[in-house]
């Protein structure tokens, strides 16, 4: 997870900043074309190992997609995934 | 001929000769808004005249809501996109697409295609040889067979 600038927030790969930049800059122009309706954008590569970006509050998420999934179908799973944490998160707020 | 809703952004199927007059006049079928707007009935413009075959190739896929062709230096060289999108629109759209497209190829050579997804409408993206994008916008993801054939003969990286 990368902020606007590009900085890493967050990551579970051996080298984030190989991409950290590239996904924040995409996440930039693709955020100035869709404002918030932008839900994901997805890059096929002819290995396989495809990168999808989402929008998170005023971060972006990259995700390296596992050969053998279509990406709409990891991208919505991802999508389910987040809206359970800010569902989650909701909660504890109101809990509290 | 499909128009979008000036309040919802929905998708409306509509006849061609319901749009006489040059002004689209109908009631939205998904929020019912009483749209009235006007309407360029070109099919599409193509000033460059060798976009033909693109818009031929696409427009029999399903969910194909429009396609266009953008090109840095001229900007739109040939669009098969909804009439309510201004030319500035379109321009400013094949601009943001294009930048994401170079942000990802740089770091990525080996990129094929590129996918936008904001609200419904998935904007699968192609870089060809000389340079040009390749825009299909359809409201379905799943475009695999059709867009996979239409990219072996334009996408750069695609038969490589």
């Amino acid at each position: 997870m990368v902020d606007s600038q590009g900085r890493v927030i967050t990551h579970d790969l051996r080298a984030p900043e190989d991409l950290s930049a590239m996904v924040a800059s995409c996440g930039n122009a693709f955020v100035s074309i869709g404002s918030k309706r932008f839900k994901y954008a997805s890059f096929s590569r002819r290995n396989n190992k495809n990168v999808l970006i989402f929008p998170v509050g005023k971060f972006f998420l990259g995700v390296i997609k596992e050969d053998g999934v279509r990406d709409f179908e990891a991208a919505e799973a991802v999508i389910k995934l987040l809206n359970k944490l800010a569902d989650m998160k909701r909660s504890n707020r109101e809990a509290t | 001929m499909i128009l979008f809703c000036e309040d919802c952004g929905g998708k409306n199927d509509l006849n061609p000769k319901d749009l006489a007059g040059g002004r689209a006049v109908f009631k939205c079928s998904e929020c019912g808004y009483p749209n009235s707007y006007p309407v360029d009935l070109k099919p599409f413009s193509d000033e460059s005249g060798t976009n033909t075959d693109l818009f031929d190739a696409v427009k029999d896929i399903p969910d194909v809501v429009g396609a266009f062709v953008f090109d840095r230096q001229k900007g739109v060289t040939g669009s098969r996109m909804p009439d309510m999108l201004t030319p500035e629109d379109i321009h400013a759209l094949g601009q943001g697409l294009a930048d994401g497209y170079d942000s990802g190829e740089q770091n990525m050579p080996d990129m094929r295609t590129m996918t936008l997804v904001i609200s419904d409408k998935h904007f699968f993206v192609a870089k060809r040889e000389d340079g040009r994008y390749i825009v299909l916008v359809a409201t379905t993801p799943d475009l695999s067979e059709p867009f996979t054939a239409f990219l072996n003969n334009a996408g750069k990286n695609a038969s490589k």
